[in-house]
């Protein structure tokens, strides 16, 4: 099981990480994906890591203190406003939670901390939204308003999983 | 320019620095002593359903139970004590006037099931009776059924052997209810 970014890079996708930008990463979890985008943003980058679980976060806090430019956050990612305090504008969002409302977290972060023209990548979890309805018809139902972005089936590598790559308007 | 990129890399530094260790301080607070007591009388629990399945399936084998079974369920029992002794430091650290009226396990089981010891010491007397019977409270509100006298309270050897289950239960509730609140509050 390789990680899913590193599986959409060698896949080929563009991804539009630059280095210098300032990336809010939404369920980091161990920290395995969020050391990969903070070497790909670079020393004059900064990645924000958020996690919910204490258990996970013990593991998370080691990662963040080997490298320069990651920086630990234990809140719940469905209430932007109690860390606002600690973000200003971010170039760059990804998010991977499995979540039932998990396109509705996106949108709330995204409307809050994102730039103008600012990118995004979101790993979406068919089966953790709805169990029974076949996954096409969900990727149908699903739309971003005030967003370009396309979707790319990732069933190879991940099963049951989608990518959705773009930016604001 | 090239001094304000300076500043804001300082800002940044300062930023992450004060991030990881309010996320430290976090860590400490949710493994704190009352989830120490919470995952240990689980885990002491676990242990004892492992020991008796283990143990039945042992007499079923007989006389041609080797060595290496008997070594493991030896193992398995110092590990129990082991375990017992630690939750018994921690419980007579953190609640001593509730070790002395309910007992290790039983406090320990009362705590983990409320969740902390601060939210025992907020309960009512009543409820404390009624810890572990949900189910039966729930469907006696719903349907009418007979209520439940007691809940988790009745592993206590005054309500086991008591003539009047129901009246001993209260008894004990209040005096359990008044015991964790004086040492959540005093001193």
């Amino acid at each position: 099981m390789t990680s899913k970014l590193k599986a959409l890079i060698d896949k080929g996708y563009k991804i539009n990480l630059n280095k210098g930008d300032v990336v809010l990463y939404l369920g980091a979890s161990h920290g395995v994906t969020a050391k990969i985008v903070s070497e790909m943003v670079g020393d004059e980058g900064f990645v924000y890591c958020l996690e919910v679980a204490p258990t996970v976060m013990k593991e998370l806090v080691k990662v963040c203190k080997a490298n320069k430019n990651m920086a630990p956050m234990l809140y719940d990612a469905n209430k932007p406003e109690t860390y606002a305090k600690y973000i200003d504008k971010v170039d760059f969002i990804y998010q991977d939670l499995a979540q039932r409302n998990q396109i509705n977290i996106f949108l709330k972060n995204a409307k809050r901390f994102l730039k103008e023209k600012g990118r995004f990548i979101l790993i979406v979890k068919a089966s953790s939204i709805d169990a029974v309805k076949p996954k096409k018809e969900l990727i149908k139902e699903l739309n971003l308003p005030g967003y370009d972005y396309e979707i790319i089936d990732m069933e190879k590598t991940h099963k049951k999983h989608y990518a959705i790559i773009g930016r604001k308007k | 320019m090239l001094k304000s990129i300076c500043s804001k890399m300082n800002n940044m530094e300062d930023l992450r620095i004060k991030l990881i260790k309010e996320t430290e301080e976090k860590l400490k607070q949710a493994f704190s002593e009352d989830n120490l007591i919470i995952h240990l009388s689980r885990l002491i629990s676990e242990l004892d359903s492992m020991i008796t399945t283990l143990n039945n399936r042992f007499l079923m084998l007989g006389d041609k139970v080797g060595e290496v079974n008997q070594e493991l369920l030896k193992k398995m029992q110092d590990a129990r004590l082991k375990n017992f002794k630690q939750l018994e430091k921690l419980m007579l650290k953190n609640c001593p006037r509730l070790t002395k009226t309910a007992g290790v396990e039983l406090g320990a089981n009362l705590v983990s099931q409320a969740g902390s010891i601060k939210k025992l010491a907020m309960m009512a007397s009543s409820k404390v009776q009624l810890l572990g019977a949900e189910k039966s409270l729930f469907r006696h509100l719903k349907t009418g059924a007979k209520a439940p006298k007691f809940g988790i309270i009745c592993l206590h050897e005054d309500v086991k052997n008591a003539e009047n289950k129901g009246k001993a239960a209260r008894v004990l509730a209040s005096e359990i209810s008044k015991a964790v609140k004086q040492d959540y509050f005093g001193k």
